[in-house]
């Protein structure tokens, strides 16, 4: 129980790495309109009341996704081709697709879940199990829906965002969202009986993927920015507030000012 | 025992397939990709694409990373808003900016900001950039939405916000989901309110990048 316990717990933490990761994701813009939620402050700049603590933490995650994560992450990267990379991401998002599925549907985007279904139908067929994005090149763009923006498009409020060593930028909201969610992966119930490093076999490789996908992107942020931390917490809330609001964020720009 | 006959129960490997099939239909069918009616903006659209075909063909090119940052700075330059972007990245302390040094502020704004995106932009360099739409929102600016193109690598969405005093002039760029001038934003304002709300703290910290 305690072993099945750990499992699940990790899987979560791991998908709200992923969320982390997804900071340079490709989320598709065109997608349906759903009204502007509340997500607390845009940027993030109000929503860390917890901030000291945080980079503390932010601290002890840096050193050590500097020597462990990106190297790691490098080397996959060095080792296998674009196109193996490409397979394995999609191939875990292909097999994520219930999540998004249930969570369509929670958040009454009927047609948004037809086409998570279409893309996983064709996807895990005419593309040998989820390995080719073959959905995408039929037009059908990938989208990700988590309990974590089920619940903003309910109404719920962030609350305080966090920072967890390995596990990256999140919100109360957030993480409690990703344990739902794992109750809803395959992996979790694929894997359910299998020894504990088997079944982190899956949250593992994702936590490689994504942070193989962000090796550049991160390198860059981490050379140019003064405050590290305050920008992964600002890329943080602009990548969530543009998933919660499926890419129609435009609304809530502020004006240009005049001089 | 009787048997009932069901005229979808499937028989057989084709009748299985035929089944899959249909459903592949229905919920094909049942996907419909949402269009957006827009006023399109046809000199922001040119725009775009010819600061974009500029900054490609920098990023494309062999010669070295200090010439390529040169040409970039360059293209910045002549081709954004930088004084609607200075304001908006001091944030709530813009009125701590004295008039006096505006334009010291700008001109040091501009070499950090373009050396900072040239650095994000080597990141994303694709190979040919398409226009999606345009819209004009006003007070928040012209909205241009393109994807740049990568050989075997899917395209990245590119979202640019431009302002129109006499021509057009970027005022932020969106990459994929993140939106490069708050960013900026956190920065700036993050070094002021660290030193008690003094933007001279930011005015060093331009001069000594």
């Amino acid at each position: 129980m305690w072993r099945k316990l750990q499992i699940v717990l990790f899987a979560g933490l791991v998908s709200a790495v992923l969320m982390a990761g997804g900071l340079f994701a490709t989320t598709h813009p065109a997608a349906a309109q759903t009204p502007a939620t509340e997500t607390g402050s845009l940027y993030g700049e109000d929503s860390d009341p917890l901030e000291p603590v945080n980079r503390v933490l932010f601290a002890i995650h840096d050193g050590v996704d500097i020597v462990a994560l990106r190297p790691v992450a490098y080397i996959y990267n060095r080792a296998f081709p674009q196109f193996v990379r490409n397979g394995v991401s999609n191939f875990l998002s292909n097999l994520a697709s219930p999540i998004t599925f249930v969570n369509d549907i929670l958040q009454g985007e009927i047609d948004r879940a037809g086409t998570t279904l279409v893309r996983f139908l064709i996807n895990t067929t005419v593309g040998f199990g989820g390995v080719g994005d073959a959905a995408a090149m039929m037009g059908h763009a990938p989208h990700y829906e988590d309990f974590g923006q089920t619940m903003a498009v309910w109404g719920i409020g962030t609350g305080p965002y966090l920072f967890v060593p390995i596990i990256g930028p999140t919100t109360l909201r957030h993480a409690v969202g990703r344990v739902v969610d794992t109750a809803l992966s395959p992996w979790t119930w694929l894997l359910y009986n299998e020894p504990t490093y088997i079944a982190l076999i899956p949250a593992g490789v994702t936590l490689l993927s994504a942070r193989s996908e962000n090796l550049e992107a991160l390198d860059n942020l981490r050379e140019t920015s003064p405050d590290y931390y305050a920008s992964i917490r600002n890329l943080y809330f602009q990548n969530r507030n543009y998933e919660i609001n499926n890419g129609n964020t435009l609304e809530d720009l502020e004006d240009i000012p005049d001089y | 025992m009787t048997s009932t006959v069901n005229a979808f129960a499937p028989r057989g490997g084709l009748a299985r397939i035929s089944l899959s099939v249909f459903c592949l239909m229905i919920v094909l069918a049942m996907s419909t990709a949402p269009v957006r009616a827009q006023a399109r903006e046809p000199g922001a659209e040119a725009f775009v694409k010819r600061v974009s075909a500029q900054l490609i063909a920098i990023m494309q090119s062999n010669e070295p990373k200090a010439v390529k940052k040169r040409k970039f700075a360059a293209v910045f330059s002549a081709n954004a808003d930088v004084r609607a972007i200075g304001l908006f990245a001091l944030g709530k302390f813009r009125r701590k900016l004295p008039a006096s040094r505006r334009g010291e502020y700008f001109s040091l704004m501009k070499r950090y900001i373009s050396a900072t995106f040239s650095t994000h932009m080597g990141a994303i360099s694709g190979n040919r950039v398409e226009i999606l739409g345009s819209e004009n929102r006003g007070k928040k600016g012209t909205i241009v939405s393109s994807k740049l193109h990568f050989p075997g690598r899917e395209p990245a969405p590119i979202t640019w916000r431009l302002t129109k005093r006499g021509g057009y002039k970027v005022f932020d760029v969106r990459i994929f989901s993140i939106w490069l001038g708050p960013e900026q934003r956190t920065v700036f304002t993050g070094i002021v309110a660290d030193n008690g709300g003094d933007v001279n703290a930011l005015l060093k910290f331009l001069r000594d990048a």
